[in-house]
């Protein structure tokens, strides 16, 4: 069955305009949902850094005791009785 | 105190030359801050007793009606009492002090003997304030036996009205006064000795001439000829400041006027040159921690030395002190000493069996004598007795020396096994500790890489999204040509516009996302930097106790000096897989941006690679596109910019990788 060129501009049309909303529709889905992870993955980079500084002083402080105690054993092992 | 009434009431004070191991503690080998004196309690008690006791005899004298002279002859004999314990107090004292002072000699001989030089300068600071202390208690003794001799005269000068003896007398005393206040107020650190004016070495010679000698540590007796020929040694440099003596500080004054001598320099400086040959004693500075210090200063120089080069290139970090902790060079120094004693045991037992084979023999002489003259004569009887006695010696001595070395080689092992076990202990607990700490972060840090996952996810499902708008487009802007009306057309057209520019927008939306990413990348990638001292450590203290590790994550993704935002953006899968057919690749490349720069792909496939056919890496693919991009701009004038250029070669990466 033969459709008339009006039905066919006008389903055209349609389709382009249903075409321009689903754009719309995926660039606001997409900006919004990367928006809010890039948020997430900030907030939670700065947290990380906040806590590997606090680790790292512990861990110097850790590492300072650890060192003077394998050097003793070390040296307390070379020693003579 | 010789002139005076022996006191009463602290009896050992008496004569403390006769009864010292009664009034005096022993001496400690070393001494030590716990070594007190302990009559300071028993002074005040006997000091009191005295003062008392002076003044009931000197009532009692009254009391019992005798004459003024009489009074006063008993009032003066309890002062002289009371006076007597103290100075008989202070005597003890002093004494107490000399007998710590000599403790603290006998300490320093055996820490010199020892090599060990922070110990010597310890003890002799030690001794430094004990002759100080010293210096104050019998200066305070001879001035307060001064003071009580002028009281007495100006007494006696005083009955006999002589009026200008007193006067002269007084001012005696009032500098002696003087003279005690100075002492207590100003004591010195140390009391003057007989070098410490000179300036130089003629009045160094001038000043030991004075003297007769002068006793060492060691207690031997140095005449001053003697003593002179050794400081002219030490200044021709035929022998070293070592071999001359400490006491009345004549070593540091020698060192202090060499070094005015030949360099201008303060004697410090001097003493810490060690001598030529001599390895200096300082441990490595790497062992920061006191106790460690001290406890190289008591290694042998062998084991110093093995210090020394186990140290060289030690960080102050687990990482380098655990490869320490298990060198081999450690095992090997152990199993050297232990060879060593099981190479004497060896010895000592072949000893044994030949002092056994010679009584053996010596049983057997003597028997093949008897057999052959008879019972043996008393000469003979007694050489073979002590020939048998110097076996007999000689085996109890193996033997000893043997039991010796099987203990010392037990303890060794025993030391290795304790040492091992601490090792062991050390390490994991120190493993256990960081992985603990860091564990927070490490949860942390998963957490994000899941979330620059979930990035990587949506871009990539963006971009698919995506194509077949692109397609449905250009399909419509065929169509467009086809519209029959005008007014439709127009519409059309409005809609393929605005879809064009949304789709413009979306691919802003996705360099702008790319460029976050490579943001959170680096970010990212700086924080496992950070971290990666730790993880280092974690992994090097796991594979040194041969432990398997329980919590880690992936080791850091390399680092990327200057990451270009398409490339950073890349998920891990790109770089596992990277590998593409250069025509496909410029198909690819067509389909998405041929109106902006078209690529033939037989030309592509034809001028830059060998074997079309083969699979070649994206970053080759992508070198080749910027030399055609760069070809063709030569020839013409593309419509894609050079900027735009990187942007799709990053996306179409991102999207092959799908």
């Amino acid at each position: 069955m033969a459709t008339n060129p009006q039905q066919t501009n006008n389903q055209v049309i349609s389709e382009a305009e249903k075409l321009l909303l689903d754009i719309k529709q995926a660039n606001k889905r997409f900006a919004n949902r990367t928006k809010s992870l890039i948020k997430d993955i900030s907030h939670g980079i700065r947290k990380a850094e906040d806590e590997l500084q606090g680790a790292e002083r512990d861990l110097e402080k850790l590492e300072q005791q650890s060192v003077a105690e394998m050097d003793a054993a070390v040296l307390n092992f070379l020693s003579e009785e | 105190m010789t002139n005076l009434e022996k006191p009463s009431g602290i009896q050992p004070a008496e004569n403390p030359a006769e009864q010292p191991s009664r009034n005096v503690p022993e001496a400690p080998k070393l001494w030590t801050p716990e070594f007190e004196a302990p009559s300071i309690e028993a002074i005040r008690r006997a000091t009191q007793g005295a003062e008392r006791e002076a003044e009931d005899g000197a009532e009692r004298v009254k009391a019992a009606g005798a004459a003024p002279e009489q009074v006063e002859a008993a009032q003066a004999a309890g002062e002289k009492r009371v006076f007597g314990v103290e100075q008989a107090g202070q005597e003890l004292d002093t004494q107490v002090l000399k007998t710590k002072r000599e403790a603290v000699r006998a300490g320093i001989t055996e820490a010199e003997k020892a090599g060990n030089e922070v110990k010597v300068l310890e003890l002799e600071e030690h001794i430094r304030k004990l002759d100080g202390a010293i210096y104050r208690k019998e200066k305070g003794a001879e001035f307060s036996q001064k003071n009580q001799e002028l009281r007495t005269a100006i007494k006696a000068a005083e009955k006999v009205g002589n009026g200008s003896e007193v006067l002269r007398l007084e001012g005696e005393l009032r500098k002696v006064e003087r003279d005690t206040a100075q002492l207590k107020e100003a004591a010195p650190e140390k009391p003057p000795r007989v070098f410490d004016k000179a300036q130089s070495f003629d009045e160094l010679l001038g000043a030991l001439g004075t003297l007769e000698g002068l006793r060492g540590s060691d207690n031997q007796w140095y005449s001053k000829e003697e003593l002179g020929g050794i400081i002219d040694g030490i200044r021709a440099g035929r022998l070293k400041p070592q071999h001359l003596t400490r006491a009345e500080g004549l070593r540091g004054k020698v060192m202090e006027l060499l070094a005015r001598e030949r360099t201008g320099r303060p004697a410090e400086a001097l003493a810490e040159t060690p001598p030529p040959g001599r390895v200096p004693e300082t441990p490595p500075k790497e062992l920061s921690h006191k106790e460690s210090r001290n406890i190289f200063q008591k290694l042998t120089e062998g084991s110093k030395n093995l210090v020394r080069n186990l140290y060289e290139r030690a960080k102050f970090r687990f990482v380098d002190r655990a490869r320490i902790m298990f060198s081999g060079a450690l095992l090997e120094h152990h199993n050297k000493a232990s060879a060593r004693l099981v190479g004497r045991l060896n010895e000592i037992d072949g000893g044994v069996q030949t002092t056994e084979a010679g009584l053996a023999d010596l049983n057997r002489r003597m028997n093949e004598l008897k057999g052959k003259y008879g019972p043996l004569t008393p000469d003979e009887e007694l050489k073979f007795q002590k020939e048998r006695e110097s076996h007999e010696e000689k085996l109890k001595a193996f033997k000893k020396e043997r039991a010796d070395a099987t203990i010392k080689i037990e303890l060794r092992n025993s030391k290795k096994a304790l040492y091992e076990t601490k090792r062991d202990r050390l390490c994991k607990e120190a493993n256990r500790r960081i992985s603990e700490r860091l564990k927070p972060f490490e949860e942390q840090m998963t957490g994000l890489q899941a979330v620059k996952g979930k990035i990587d996810d949506e871009l990539r499902a963006f971009w698919e999204e995506r194509e077949p708008f692109v397609a449905k487009v250009k399909e419509l802007k065929a169509r467009l040509e086809d519209a029959g009306f005008k007014a439709e057309r127009k519409t059309l057209g409005r809609l393929i516009k605005e879809a064009e520019a949304n789709l413009k927008a979306s691919n802003g939306y996705l360099i702008t996302r790319q460029r976050e990413r490579v943001q959170i990348e680096g970010r990212l990638t700086r924080l496992e930097e950070k971290s990666s001292h730790w993880r280092e450590a974690i992994q090097e203290l796991d594979r040194l106790t041969g432990k398997k590790p329980v919590y880690h994550r992936a080791p850091a993704e390399p680092k990327r000096v200057a990451p270009r935002a398409p490339e950073a953006a890349q998920p891990e899968a790109i770089k596992k897989q990277p590998q593409f057919i250069p025509s496909k690749y410029a198909q690819a490349w067509n389909k998405f941006f041929g109106s902006e720069l078209p690529v033939d792909a037989g030309e592509f496939s034809r001028d830059y690679f060998h074997d079309p056919a083969a699979n070649f890496s994206f970053g080759a693919l992508e070198g080749s596109l910027r030399r055609y991009y760069s070809s063709r701009a030569a020839r013409g004038k593309p419509r894609l910019k050079r900027q735009d250029l990187e942007k799709h070669l990053g996306m179409l990466r991102l999207f092959l990788n799908k």
